[in-house]
């Protein structure tokens, strides 16, 4: 006989309602197979049968709901097997039988389904894992607390039992790698950054430990225990602090900080229950959190290195590097509180830290690249005297969406005027270290403050590489499109009805400028290094505006195509692009770029260039205007055409012939070309 | 880490999504395929959790069929709730074993996915004590209701985009008087593209719950 009990779904869940047996008395069942469903919350569970054989008893009906642990219902008789490999059937009765067997630990009270999460952790390397290696097993086996002395299955008594006895002596002299991991991630990686980018920033500094959004968890995870050494802990901090390494996760994850959370655990620990109920309770969520000071990274303890980031400035004291939270949601508001910079009384328990990690973390996460490439910490020599009293300021200024330290923030004038510098100097840095963002804004302002899309942030990447890597200058044709329009009136009806494409001027400019590419090749070129790439392929790149931004589908090799073929071919990419059906590859590989503000009413713009290429055009409106033919007022279908170009390469001379023959062209388009 | 698989599958009928979570459900549980979180927009449905309670569907069931919303009974947990287009839904199929065991703690994870994504938005989003979801004040922005068998997850979470609220009206949400609900666009006053979205819910999932996105 197996008794069916009601399983634990989870630590601070007491109690279950049965919803729905799937089976009859009488019916067989076999073990792992769904037997009841039960209701907890928001969740619904299906619970397998923990043993094989014929349904005896159901002694608790659907739409009751009684305590864990309570028989549900007997299996019995049928094949005799049972309970099998659940160790210990008869001894610790019930135990074994609420563990679906087939999952590791729906976990029936007591230690036991804590541990495993230690193993995971410690497989996934997650930091929280590795912050208490060296005791996790221990705490996290006791920390529950909540064990029922009957309960434990599988590996009963002695597992609590012996676990428990370690833990006094690891909690006292840890060996514990967690303060040397923190000491180490945090500010060695704020000292070497700062030094790389010549000393002002620290700001970065706390962006280092963040270079990846996985990356960036462990050093938050970490901290926890590490922001302090164990002696300089009273007892009190210490015990709250050797929680389970489950609960640390938890606690990184949701950007709590684990003292202040009431432990119900033995001595005052903070158990998986306390920090899911604190997570529950509190009313913004992450906002809480932050704003509440970690007793932790007392400058003192992290010695030399951090130091430079530290405590000189006293205002945001030091801790960057241990700030525990990585949760952005966390950063958001977290940000906002009061906490930050406002805070240069509390030196000591550094409260402002908090933000700046998460916030990284956040960063790196949506913005494709220059997040992850941005940290990349070099040589650890502290940030030497000068950054000091800004030091402390940059660090949460690193943030992408908090507002904190506006520089015109009041709170912390210091700070925030050294964070400027710092954003200064940082820009000149290579291209790969994106300047520390200082936001302007503090919330409450009539500002709406929007996030960068992805696309938009590449773009406005692009465009300011662009404009660092190339020479820019830009050359104005007048061109007479009358010609063109003529043509284009003529064909416009064939086109449609024929071949079913609408035929713009796009076509007729993009043959034009197809055939003066060929003839001046500079202009199909891009420069690597100190050569001159020319280009056999012929790639238009053709910007097409979107609701949502900018893109630059591909045509390859426009000059196989005669007006038809690239009427349509325009038409089909931009189409696509709109519909975002754009492979990657047909946004790729362009050797010159026609772009079109005219559709909007410009005259002309100075276009920037699509790198790695040399030139672009860009068209502006067609429109009749008064002109001078032969002496007479004309009217005719003027346009203007601007170049920009790349005068490394590309000199006056060749970029003005490339536009007369442009020019030539367009004005004596050749209609066999159509 | 253990790789997420990320499938964004557009507008699916709600029968067509019970039917895809069903077959992954028992291919997550034989090991078959690796977690996978479905993200898509449902045709305008009603659903009743196991804990609805009719008095929540304010409308006759004829009547809302008359106005083109099906009506869903289903396997996951929570009362009733509105789907429709706008609407992002997302459906992980998880193992929660070994180290995730709790549902408690899965319904504050699946919270703290839509708190961030709405964080990403600047939205300060948050929970309410005893009431699942993320809540913008007093609003609801995204509700949870969830299915759990041999610890593997299925149903989810849904985060109103741009979806019309009305539908709401019909129901008393989850089975929460008195509170209303919202949405991002609603919040933000402009635009914000579902795919997008979408984008930043996987992401942020993948990252509490320590996946790695594969692909």
């Amino acid at each position: 006989m197996t008794d069916v009990i009601m399983p634990q779904m989870g630590e601070s869940i007491a109690e279950g309602t049965i919803t729905k047996w799937m089976k009859k008395v009488g019916d067989r069942v076999q073990r792992d197979e769904p037997l009841f469903e039960i209701s907890t919350d928001k969740v619904d569970a299906e619970i397998p049968a923990p043993a094989s054989g014929v349904l005896k008893e159901i002694r608790v009906e659907p739409g009751a709901t009684v305590p864990i642990n309570t028989v549900v219902g007997v299996i019995g008789e049928g094949d005799a097997a049972t309970v099998a490999p659940t160790a210990a059937p008869a001894a610790s009765a019930n135990a074994p039988a609420a563990v679906p067997p087939g999952s590791a630990a729906p976990p029936p009270k007591s230690a036991q389904p804590t541990s495993p999460s230690v193993a995971v952790a410690q497989a996934d390397g997650t930091p929280a894992a590795s912050a208490g290696t060296s005791v996790p097993a221990v705490t996290s086996a006791v920390a529950p607390s909540t064990p029922a002395p009957s309960a434990p299955a599988p590996a009963p008594a002695p597992a609590p039992a012996s676990v428990a006895a370690p833990v006094p002596p690891a909690a006292t002299p840890p060996p514990s790698p967690p303060p040397s991991t923190a000491a180490f991630t945090a500010p060695a990686a704020a000292a070497s950054f700062a030094s790389s980018l010549g000393s002002t920033l620290p700001a970065p500094a706390s962006a280092a430990p963040a270079p990846t959004p996985a990356a960036a968890r462990p050093p938050a995870a970490t901290p926890p225990p590490a922001e302090k050494p164990r002696a300089d802990m009273t007892p009190e901090e210490l015990r709250q602090t050797r929680s389970s390494p489950v609960v640390r996760k938890i606690a990184a994850e949701h950007n709590v900080d684990i003292s202040k959370v009431p432990g119900t655990g033995i001595a005052g620990r903070v158990t998986k229950q306390d920090i899911l109920g604190h997570i529950e309770t509190r009313p913004g969520s992450a906002a809480a959190a932050p704003s509440t000071p970690s007793p932790s990274p007392a400058p003192s303890a992290v010695p030399a290195p951090s130091a430079p980031s530290a405590p000189p400035a006293s205002a945001a004291p030091a801790a960057p590097p241990s700030a525990p939270a990585p949760s952005p949601a966390a950063s958001a508001s977290a940000s906002w509180a009061p906490a930050a910079p406002a805070t240069p009384a509390v030196p000591p328990s550094a409260p402002s830290a908090p933000p700046a990690s998460p916030d990284i973390s956040a960063t790196p996460t949506w913005s494709s690249k220059s997040g992850a490439s941005a940290p990349r910490p070099a040589s650890p020599p502290p940030a030497p005297p000068t950054p000091a009293p800004s030091a402390p300021a940059p660090a949460p200024s690193a943030t992408p969406a908090a507002a904190p330290l506006a520089p015109p923030t009041p709170a912390a004038p210091s700070a925030s005027a050294a964070a400027k510098p710092a954003t200064a100097t940082a820009a000149p840095a290579p291209a790969t270290t994106p300047a520390p963002f200082v936001p302007s804004h503090q919330p409450g302002e009539r500002v709406e403050i929007v996030p960068m899309l992805p696309i938009r942030k590449k773009t406005s990447e692009h465009m300011v590489m662009s404009k660092r890597i190339s020479a820019h200058v830009t050359t104005v044709s007048e061109i007479d499109m009358s010609r063109v329009a003529h043509l284009r009136h003529k064909y416009k009806q064939q086109y449609e009805e024929r071949s079913g494409v609408k035929l713009t001027y796009m076509p007729f400019i993009v043959k034009a400028t197809v055939d003066a590419l060929k003839a001046f090749p500079v202009l199909n070129a891009s420069v690597d290094g100190d050569n001159i790439v020319y280009k056999k392929d012929l790639n238009l790149g053709i910007a097409v505006a979107l609701d949502w931004g900018l893109i630059v589908p591909v045509l390859r090799n426009a000059d196989e195509k005669n007006v038809l073929g690239l009427a349509r071919a325009i038409n089909d990419v931009a189409e696509r692009a709109r519909g975002k059906k754009l492979k990657i590859d047909e946004v790729q590989g362009g050797t010159f770029t026609i772009t079109n503000p005219g559709v909007f009413g410009s005259l002309f713009g100075t276009p920037i260039i699509n790198q790695p290429q040399v030139g672009i055009l860009a068209v502006g409106t067609i429109e009749k205007r008064a002109v001078v033919r032969d002496d007479a007022i004309a009217i005719r279908t003027m346009c203007y055409l601007a170049l920009s170009f790349d005068h490394r390469i590309v000199d006056g001379a060749d970029a003005d012939k490339f536009m007369a023959h442009l020019k030539k062209g367009l004005q004596e388009f050749d209609e066999s070309a159509l | 880490m253990r790789p997420l698989e990320v499938r964004h599958l557009g507008r699916v009928p709600y029968a067509q999504g019970l039917e895809l979570q069903a077959g992954l459900v028992a291919e997550r549980q034989a090991g078959r395929i690796p977690d996978t979180l479905l993200l898509l927009e449902h045709d305008p449905v009603f659903t009743l959790g196991r804990n609805a309670r009719a008095e929540n569907v304010l409308l006759p069931e004829a009547a809302l069929k008359a106005q083109g919303f099906e009506v869903f009974e289903t396997g996951r947990g929570g009362d009733v709730t509105y789907h429709g287009p706008g609407q992002v839904v997302g459906y992980p199929i998880l193992d929660l074993s070994p180290d995730r065991c709790d549902v408690h703690r899965y319904v504050r994870d699946l919270e703290e996915v839509m708190i961030r994504t709405c964080a990403d938005y600047d939205l300060q989003a948050g929970r309410v004590a005893g009431m699942s979801g993320a809540w913008i004040g007093e609003e609801k922005v995204g509700a949870i209701g969830v299915r759990i068998a041999r610890w593997v997850t299925s149903h989810g979470f849904a985060l109103n985009v741009a979806n019309d609220l009305t539908p709401f009206g019909m129901i008393v949400p989850c089975g929460i008087r008195g509170r209303g609900v919202t949405s991002l666009e609603r919040q933000l006053r402009r635009a914000v593209p579902l795919a997008d979205v979408a984008a930043r819910l996987a992401r942020h999932l993948a990252a509490v719950f320590g996946r790695v996105v594969a692909g």
